[in-house]
């Protein structure tokens, strides 16, 4: 593969760059998954000629806590959210998603912003390979090749970031020609697997309130074997507990659908209850039902589901008896 | 076209010309000649390519090589003393029969290096976390804790005098 | 016996090239080299097609690219392995599998080469794909992969190809023994069960890759990423190119890994290099090695066994269905080889049929345990379900069964150095077996034990011929055609040598990889090197010494039969004061002597002390409609393997909390690297019962890559304290020092000690492997529901 190498200095430098050559650039910010989908001709990539590097723009990559509010720049890499200080005191929802992704060289380089941005990891749609067969919906064709007879890219999200920052109600700020805009994050994400990125824009930070106390959180993810890899479902939620009765919850998941999803039922099923085996174990059968997976060579439609109830679950239960902010 | 690159590799300034679409990987082997670093999978999932930028362990194929300039990279042949005498892991690994074919050897002895100087109190379970990232087929990594761990001590004796 | 050398984990002589960074391997070669071109190969997209057309002309006229290749470049020459010569170079008129190539590039650039594969118009007409081998194997199958198969060339174990059932089933193999019919109207229980497993890859990181050249003189060089350089490099190129194998010489430095898997690059790099006059390297993707590499041969394997109350083996009847994809490469062998397996058991009644069958999938071929592991994970959970059933203890009924040292076989080979016992011994008592586990868990998760044996034969119809040449400071220099993949070859073949002549590892040189140098040598394959290409040492270092004695015999006053070695130093071995160095016997004698005649490092007679070896394997005739022979095999060597598993009732997945692994390999030369081979394999053993699998779909892989095919890291596999090797030696009469194998067998046990250990905790058995979490989770739905 070849392409050429921009560096430009400014946020909106990098937008011009973007509109100057439209789809022929990308941008690169910790390079991870972008190089590593080039390495595999990934049909979305193959016409890549041009890489934006901006992770030297200055700014992008801090942590910041200011009027209660925590911001995460885009170039924030997993390793900084997964050791800050900022974050494991403030918000170890992020902490913990963002230490399961990879492996440390990975999470040395991957950032925030790349997480939520990244290709999809259909296995159908990464099985077509440089030489065949035609493009799927995702590419860009007519056809999908996980699911026979789909009217669309059924693609199962993998962005693990995802789930923490919607139960976080974290906000997107995003950089484009005609200047800044705020995206709630659970609208950030649009199906089937993409993001609402116009073509020209660039994700500058996150943001969401710092936690009150009372706050209790907790990520679970499930890989395929049960080792470290790509998730195949992640579950975070967030409590907001009042001696034994949980106020509000905030459950939301990937890879039970094409996009990370807010678990609205399930979270209605703990609101105003008190934390009961009884009532986690119906929260999570709610939330399997909000769910509608494929099978897609990774992992079954049925296990995904069923995934989606166990680790709804698990992470109910390892949330409540999180100790999270004191007083 | 070849644009120049300025960066520091194990210890000395370099001046190269590379193209835009390079990357470290193949920077570091064919115009340094450090073939210490490997090509495995080239989607960063095995690890052999690992150096050491900036302090960190990064996975050389996916980084590209203009991102590089005024770095510090350091490679398994940067490890050695100026005497030529072997880094703890080094002696480590071969004391304790750590490696077999010998391919995913020098990423792991970075990987471990790049552990134990931000956590030189690591433990087996946080080597294991850690190392997991760096693929092995022959050894069965039983070895490789040892090694790890003797290190670990070694180094942590050779501090304190 | 106890030796200076033998038997005592010495550093391994490769270390300070390893740990450095120094170590040279094949994907190394060839980078600055004036003049070098990339290539690069062209891949079918259809399981199964016509080649209606392939336009080339606007890939030759990139600028950078030097050759384009297709099949019309080339004779029409089919090439496999050794067994069945099935293969174009270049698929001619019909792809078989997604990832049959079509065409190559040389060009000045890797990119260059990848940008003018997209530049070739392959236009092709799709033909209907078959994938079930049982479908495949039908007489009347309507889809038929190899037309000409019966026109094939079969260079070796002809009879494989007789009796074929089908026109998909290019091997055939068989084994009578005793009346099955008889043994099972005996048996007072009959248990029947259907194993199968998915395909799985030797995994090996570094990726396939070759660099050729071809000289002036027209040598061709090969700088191969392999094993057996004699029988897969340099034959294999000889026949493609059709040039003679003396004028291929084959290099190989170390080999990042190899398992058994074959070579595909050096084929194309060598082709390229021929047409273009130029060095040639070609290096695989890690993709292509999935694609057109060569996976395990996944077998479908029904398995009947009938035994007495008392646990006694009666008959055993076995089927085999293996789906050797498009090609048939090392298949054919590894359907006859694997099934030696059942030779562990006595076994009076024994039938067992195998077939290897055509697909349009990606070619099978050689991996660790050449198609033992399967057959071994059958045998090994039915002797579990036996003893359950009759309420026996599975390590007594093993041990009740298991064959004993001078019985007859079911292949009717004399047992001999057989350690299984103890091993069997040594990982029940590590596990604590019948007692319950002393593992903290959590309500979610159960916990169970269990244990299975293990085995591999070695070939005996190989060769190994080896040099010792003795320097005039007492060097010693082994040469040896086997190869370093990482196993220690060259460490415990310098560790025999330093013990035949008495000299520190020091004092050892070790000469490999070179076929200008070396003589043949079957390959680090087999688990055969420390047995076959160390007698081939020991009986050269014979020869050397009986050159140093018969020299230093008249200086020293006495016969030669008489004298003995050590240090560099030759003495008598009834007044070791009389002695006299090696560098003695290199003293010129000519009275005019004062020129350079006093710098030569040459004898006066003789010119070198250089001893040459050989170990000729001597196979007895095979009964091919029974199986039956005297003489099948070099050796065995046996293993045990016993696991402790957690497994997470709520998401199927499997944690190995312990493993023990021990094994017979006869007098071990380096105990630690015997280690290295039981942990090695104990790990790869873990991933391809739990987690690997090529995910198929229509004959495409779709997880081509090390994200999506997971092999274990190291948080997964347990460490220190939880895990355990042991060493249980049998000596065997024809090894070096007693020394038998390690490689292979060391895997073997994995499978079915887990999947019995997961029945243990969940009462749940599994016979298709991998065991993932999702098919855990079903089974135990399915026996809860």
């Amino acid at each position: 593969m070849k392409f050429e190498y921009l560096v430009p200095r400014t946020v909106a430098e990098a937008i011009g760059l973007l509109r100057q050559y439209g789809g022929q650039a990308k941008v690169i910010a910790g390079g991870t998954d972008l190089m590593s989908g080039m390495r595999q001709k990934l049909t979305r990539l193959r016409g890549v000629k041009y890489l934006v590097d901006i992770a030297n723009i200055s700014g992008l990559g801090s942590l910041r806590e200011e009027q209660g509010q925590l911001g995460i720049g885009a170039l924030a890499t997993l390793r900084t959210l997964e050791r800050s200080p900022l974050m494991r005191e403030k918000c170890s929802l992020v902490a913990q998603a963002a230490s399961q992704v990879g492996s440390v060289a990975i999470r040395n380089a991957a950032t925030l912003g790349g997480n939520l941005c990244q290709e999809t990891k259909c296995l159908h749609y990464a099985g077509i390979y440089r030489w065949g067969p035609a493009p799927c919906y995702h590419g860009g064709g007519a056809v999908c090749y996980a699911v026979s007879g789909a009217g669309s890219c059924q693609a199962m999200a993998t962005n693990e970031l995802a789930p923490a920052l919607i139960c976080l109600d974290a906000e997107a700020r995003v950089a484009g020609s005609d200047g800044e805009r705020i995206i709630p994050m659970e609208d950030f994400f649009i199906e089937p697997g993409d993001t609402s990125l116009a073509a020209n824009e660039i994700l500058t930070e996150v943001k969401f309130s710092s936690p009150s106390s009372g706050r209790r959180v907790a990520y679970l993810k499930h890989t395929y074997m049960g080792i470290p890899g790509i998730a195949v479902v992640g579950v975070a939620a967030v409590l907001v507990v009042d001696g034994v009765i949980c106020q509000d919850a905030r459950i939301a998941f990937i890879g039970g659908s094409t996009k990370p999803l807010r678990a609205h039922k399930a979270e209605e099923v703990l609101r105003g209850d008190r934390l009961s085996d009884a009532v986690i174990s119906r929260c999570g059968e709610v939330a399997a039902r909000e769910a509608h997976p494929v099978s897609d060579g990774r992992a079954s439609a049925q296990y995904r589901r069923s995934m989606v109830k166990v680790l709804t679950r698990r992470v109910i239960t390892q949330a409540a008896a999180d100790r999270g902010i004191q007083g | 076209m070849k644009q120049v690159l300025n960066l520091r590799v194990n210890g000395l300034h370099k001046q190269l010309y590379v193209e835009p679409y390079w990357t470290l990987d193949k920077t570091l082997r064919e115009e340094l000649g450090l073939m210490g670093v490997k090509t495995g999978c080239a989607t960063g999932a095995c690890g052999t390519c690992t150096v050491i930028v900036d302090g960190r362990a990064i996975r050389s194929c996916l980084f590209p090589a203009l991102r590089a300039e005024g770095r510090d990279i350091l490679t398994i042949e940067g490890l050695q003393g100026e005497d030529g005498g072997l880094h703890p892991l080094q002696q480590a690994f071969i004391d304790h029969f750590a490696f077999q074919c010998g391919y995913c050897t020098p990423a792991m002895i970075l990987t471990a290096k790049a552990l134990l100087d931000e956590n030189p109190e690591a433990t087996e379970q946080e080597i294991k976390e850690y190392l997991s990232g760096n693929l092995c087929r022959c050894t069965g990594y039983v070895k490789i804790v040892e090694a790890v761990l003797d290190a670990r001590d070694k180094m942590k004796q050779g501090s304190r005098e | 016996m106890t030796y200076s050398i033998v038997g005592k984990s010495v550093p391994r002589v490769d270390g300070p090239d390893k740990v450095t960074g120094k170590a040279r391997f094949a994907t190394e070669e060839g980078i600055g080299l004036p003049g070098m071109l990339y290539g690069k190969v062209l891949h079918s997209p259809y399981a199964h097609a016509r080649i209606l057309s392939i336009d080339i002309t606007r890939a030759e006229r990139l600028p950078g690219v030097v050759k384009v290749l297709t099949s019309k470049d080339v004779p029409a020459i089919r090439v496999g392995a050794y067994f069945l010569h099935d293969r174009y170079l270049f698929c001619r008129h019909t792809v078989r599998f997604i990832g049959d190539p079509v065409a190559a590039v040389a060009a000045d650039t890797v990119e260059t080469a990848e940008e003018a594969l997209d530049l070739i118009k392959v236009e092709y007409e799709e033909l209907p794909a078959i994938f079930d081998p049982e479908e495949a194997m039908k007489p009347d199958c309507p889809v038929v992969i190899h037309p000409d198969l019966a026109s094939y060339d079969r260079p070796t174990y002809k009879y494989l190809g007789e009796d074929l059932p089908g026109p998909n089933v290019h091997t055939r193999f068989r084994i009578r023994k005793g009346n099955v019919a008889e043994g099972f109207a005996q048996a007072d229980l009959i248990v029947e069960n259907r194993y199968a497993a998915k395909r799985v890859v030797q995994g090996m990181l570094e990726p396939y890759n070759a660099v050729v050249s071809v000289g002036s003189d027209g040598i061709i060089t090969v700088w191969a990423c392999a094993h057996c350089m004699y029988n897969r490099i340099q034959y294999i190129v000889s026949k493609i190119l059709d040039v003679p194998r003396s004028r291929i010489r084959v290099r190989s430095a170390y080999v990042g890994g190899n398992f058994g898997s074959g070579e595909r690059a050096s084929r194309y790099a060598a082709v390229l290099a021929m047409k273009t006059g130029k060095p040639v390297k070609l290096v695989f993707t890690r993709e292509e090695v999935f694609i057109d590499g060569f996976n395990r041969l996944p077998q479908i394997i029904y398995i009947r066994d009938g035994v007495k109350r008392d646990g006694t083996l009666l008959a055993r009847e076995v089927r085999v269905i293996a789906n050797s994809g498009a090609y048939s490469d090392y298949t054919p062998l590894i359907l006859r080889n694997g099934m030696f397996c059942f030779s562990m058991y006595r076994t009076p009644n024994f039938k067992l049929d195998a077939y290897c069958v055509y697909t349009n999938e990606p070619t099978s071929g050689a991996m660790r345990g050449l198609g033992n592991e399967q057959p071994i994970n059958a045998m090994e959970q039915q002797i579990d379900i036996l003893a359950e059933k009759l309420g026996l203890d599975a390590v007594a009924i093993r041990q009740q069964n298991l064959i004993t040292e001078g019985e007859e076989d079911i292949r009717g080979e004399i047992t001999h150095s057989i350690g299984v016992g103890e091993c069997l011994d040594k990982v029940a008592h590590w596990i604590s077996w019948g007692e319950s586990s002393r593992e903290p868990i959590t309500s979610d998760w159960k916990v169970g034990k269990g244990l299975a044996l293990g085995n591999k034969y070695s070939q005996i119809d190989t060769a190994a011929a080896a040099y010792v040449k003795v320097h005039m400071d007492g060097t010693v220099e082994l040469r040896h055609g086997s190869d370093e993949v990482g196993q220690g070859a060259n460490t415990v073949l310098a560790q025999i040598v330093a013990e035949q002549f008495k000299v520190p590892m020091e004092k050892v040189r070790v000469t490999w990889g070179d076929t200008d140098l070396t003589a043949y040598d079957f390959g680090a394959g087999s688990s055969g090197t420390t047995f076959k290409t160390g007698n081939a040492l020991v009986r050269a270092c014979e020869d050397a010494k009986r050159q140093m004695f018969a020299l230093a015999a008249p200086r020293l006053g006495a016969d030669p039969a008489e004298l003995e070695t050590k240090d560099g130093k030759i003495y008598v071995k009834y007044f070791p004061e009389r002695e006299i160095p090696v560098s003695d016997l290199f003293i010129p004698s000519a009275p005019g002597a004062m020129g350079t005649l006093m710098l030569a490092t040459c004898l006066p007679q003789g010119g070198e002390i250089l001893g040459k070896g050989t170990w000729f394997g001597k196979p007895s005739t095979e009964n091919v409609a029974t199986g039956q022979g005297k003489k099948l095999t070099a050796f065995y060597g046996y293993t045990a393997q016993a696991a402790e598993v957690a497994v997470d009732t709520q998401t199927g997945i499997v944690k190995i909390l312990r493993f023990a692994s021990a094994f017979d390999m006869g007098q071990p030369i380096n105990p630690k690297l015997c280690e290295g081979q039981m942990e090695g394999g104990m790990v790869m053993g873990i991933g391809t019962a739990l987690w690997e699998q090529m995910i198929m779909d229509k004959g495409r892989v779709l997880n081509p890559n090390f994200l999506d095919y997971q092999m274990p890291p190291l948080s997964s596999i347990p460490s220190g304290e939880k895990a355990a090797s042991f060493i249980a030696s049998a000596l065997h009469q024809e090894g070096p020092y007693g020394a038998k194998g390690v490689g292979e067998a060391a895997m073997t046990a994995a499978t079915p000690a887990i999947a019995n250990a997961v029945y243990n905790a969940i009462g749940v058995r599994l016979m298709h492997t991998p065991f993932n979490p999702e098919e855990i989770l079903k089974a135990l739905q399915e026996k809860e529901g």
